[in-house]
């Protein structure tokens, strides 16, 4: 029965399409700008976003001055949701150590910066798994430098001022592997924490027995004084900062840059919701109001409907079959209209704007919902129809008025 | 003998218009399965309103007794109890399964086609037989008009196929409101003969309302007759069957 209605409510709109088309055409002019300005929103944020979530050092949360951390509290640190990467980090004074090219000219050696790495390490990603105890990870910059590639042996050693005068230990290293340009600027060589722990051990006055390095022997819990950390994702970033200063320590993060691209995207999708809702409602309105006229319009059929035996929950589908045939046939034709707009839009500005970037686009998620909403409009906008119809009498099909 | 198809007894209904409350009476109407009946005469005498009631398109204030009983011998349909029950669905059923409409123009649907609107209390009733549409539409004459929208033919040829949408269904009773009254005299007289002859043929009791009771009586339509009565203080109009070979006028319907 319900079939037979909507097969009428669809065979009207056929009898009548031109009114409907114009219907759907205006359904499409309210929502096609709809989807642009919303593709033009996400495409530009997601682009900004996506800049910031490339670069892991926008992840990085980076601690001031030396502190006395434990193992618990770099296990704590390590079991957050919310941190991707945490290793400890010696005193900066004494993690640098020098390295030199076997056979090189003196004087050619190269101070470097030492960072603890282990697997996992944003900064180094998979060459992070080639780090050992006597295999390096070189900046660029200071592969260069020393003129080594990956694969070579370079000779590494330190120095410390202790009683006996000055004092050098060496240790020859493979160089794993050359870090990206990105991932440290300066001479610098990703170590392992137990090489770092070394040689701060070593320069502290210590000794340590697996390298053979000579010197006194302490025991007790090791303590460090910093630590690389990396959260999860950019949005993870403010929180663990926060968390980190209400334990009295002093973090730099570029959590600002992040803060102020999700303030965008809020008040981006603030307006957006503003407009959109104001838009819709409006036409939500303009279709109940002339999806009612077709019910007034179309009085005497409906009632012979009616007076031919079928009952008013089956004549009630009449009008939302038509309202949702329009938001469907709208919503096509909006799809189709934001089609060819952010074509235009993408091969105007894209190439130069944004690195090749998309600059208006939509996700299948976004149409999805887009189409949910466009459909639910046109049934909801037809609510009011149905309610007419539900009250028309088959009295009134019996004869004209 | 014909058993009879529709019985009723002690039905009221009051109608109020801006003139005022018009009552109509019903004390017995016994209409015979087959029969043909017209109800005639002038507009406000109640015709409209035996009508409605009959097309249950109208609730009875009263009703002892409205009982349908259709054709093949089935158990008969209490009218007057599915109204106090007042379910729009039961009402609705028995409308699509027994009864077929006639209307004034026709009350084809403009936005499909003659054949699909022929077709449409078939499919109602969940039948379609395509033969049962061409054997009616070659009766009535308009087999090449199948194809065409409402809107493309005569009004002579929307009543005949509007007769064609009221038998499809096989209904026990048809109902014809001024099915003439659109038409000039010669259309008119075409359209009442397939309509008397085609209900006949499938066995369907009609009864038609109408105004003119000469073309009534030429097809020898048995009149139901109007006469008028002041009912609880109201004008109104007591409706009964006149005798067989009676007219409308020598049963005393019209003032």
């Amino acid at each position: 029965m319900i079939r037979i209605v909507a097969g009428l409510a669809l065979r009207d709109c056929l009898y009548d399409r031109r009114l409907f088309i114009c219907f759907a055409a205006a359904f499409a002019a309210v929502l096609a700008p709809l989807l642009v300005i919303y593709g033009l929103k996400f495409g530009v944020v997601e682009h900004l976003v996506g800049t910031l979530r490339d670069d892991p050092r926008n992840r990085e949360i980076v601690g001031a001055g030396n502190h006395n951390f434990d193992a618990a509290w770099f296990a704590r640190m390590a079991a957050r949701a919310d941190v991707a990467f945490v290793i400890p980090r010696t005193r900066a004074l004494w993690a640098t150590g020098f390295l030199e090219k076997p056979g090189a000219v003196a004087g050619r050696s190269v101070t470097a910066e030492l960072i603890p790495t282990a697997d996992g390490d944003p900064l180094l990603g998979p060459l992070a798994a080639q780090v050992g105890p006597r295999a390096i990870v070189l900046s660029q910059a200071a592969s260069r430098r020393l003129g080594v590639d990956a694969g070579e042996t370079v000779n590494f050693w330190v120095v410390r001022d202790g009683a006996a005068g000055r004092e050098r230990v060496d240790l020859p290293v493979t160089v794993a592997a050359v870090a990206s340009a990105a991932a440290f600027a300066r001479d610098g060589a990703f170590v392992s924490l137990e090489l770092l722990t070394a040689v701060e051990d070593w320069r502290d006055g210590r000794g340590v027995p697996a390298l053979g390095w000579a010197g006194e022997i302490r025991n007790g819990a090791r303590l460090y004084a910093n630590y690389r950390l990396f959260a999860r994702t950019i949005f993870d970033v403010s929180r663990l900062e926060a968390d980190l200063q209400r334990e009295g320590l002093e973090v730099r993060t570029r959590s600002a840059e992040i803060e102020a691209i999700v303030a965008l995207d809020r008040n981006l999708s603030l307006v957006f919701v503003v407009v959109a809702v104001i838009a819709m409602s409006g036409y939500a309105l303009s279709l109940a109001a002339s999806l009612w006229a077709n019910v007034e319009r179309k009085r005497r059929e409906l009632s012979v409907i009616r007076l031919l035996g079928v009952p008013r929950r089956a004549a009630r589908v009449f009008p939302i079959v038509q309202g949702v045939l329009i938001a469907a046939v709208g919503l096509t034709g909006a799809l189709a209209l934001y089609a060819a707009a952010a074509t235009l839009i993408n091969n105007l500005y894209a190439s130069d704007y944004l690195e090749g970037a998309e600059l208006c686009r939509l996700l299948p998620a976004h149409v999805a919902s887009a189409a949910a909403g466009s459909l639910a409009v046109g049934a909801i906008a037809s609510l009011l129809a149905s309610l007419r119809v539900v009250r028309i009498d088959p009295a009134e099909g019996l004869r004209d008025e | 003998m014909a058993d009879d198809v529709v019985r009723l007894e002690g039905v009221l209904r009051l109608r109020r218009n801006g003139a005022g409350a018009f009552a109509v009476r019903i004390e017995k109407l016994d209409l015979a399965a087959g029969g043909a009946y017209a109800a005639a005469g002038p507009s406000g005498c109640g015709k409209s309103t035996l009508l409605d009631i009959l097309a249950l398109a109208l609730r009875p204030d009263r009703a002892e007794r409205f009982v349908l009983e259709p054709a093949g011998g089935r158990e008969a349909i209490d009218i007057a109890a599915a109204w106090a029950d007042g379910s729009d669905a039961i009402l609705g059923r028995i409308r699509r399964r027994h009864i077929g409409y006639v209307l004034q123009t026709g009350g084809l649907l403009p936005f499909v086609t003659v054949a699909d609107n022929i077709a449409l209390p078939a499919r109602l009733n969940a039948r379609s037989d395509r033969a049962r549409l061409i054997a009616l539409a070659e009766r009535l004459g308009i087999v090449d008009q199948l194809a065409k929208y409402p809107a493309d033919l005569s009004v002579g040829q929307r009543q005949r196929a509007a007769i064609a949408r009221a038998l499809i269904h096989r209904p026990s009773i048809v109902l014809a409101d001024e099915p003439t009254a659109a038409l000039d005299p010669e259309a008119a007289e075409i359209v009442m003969t397939l309509l008397v002859e085609q209900t006949r043929r499938d066995g369907a009791t009609l009864v038609v309302a109408t105004h003119d009771h000469i073309r009534a009586q030429r097809h020898a339509l048995v009149p139901i007759s109007f006469a008028p009565v002041r009912i609880g203080g109201a004008p109104g109009s007591s409706v009964a069957l006149a005798p067989h070979g009676q007219s409308a006028e020598a049963a005393g319907a019209v003032p």
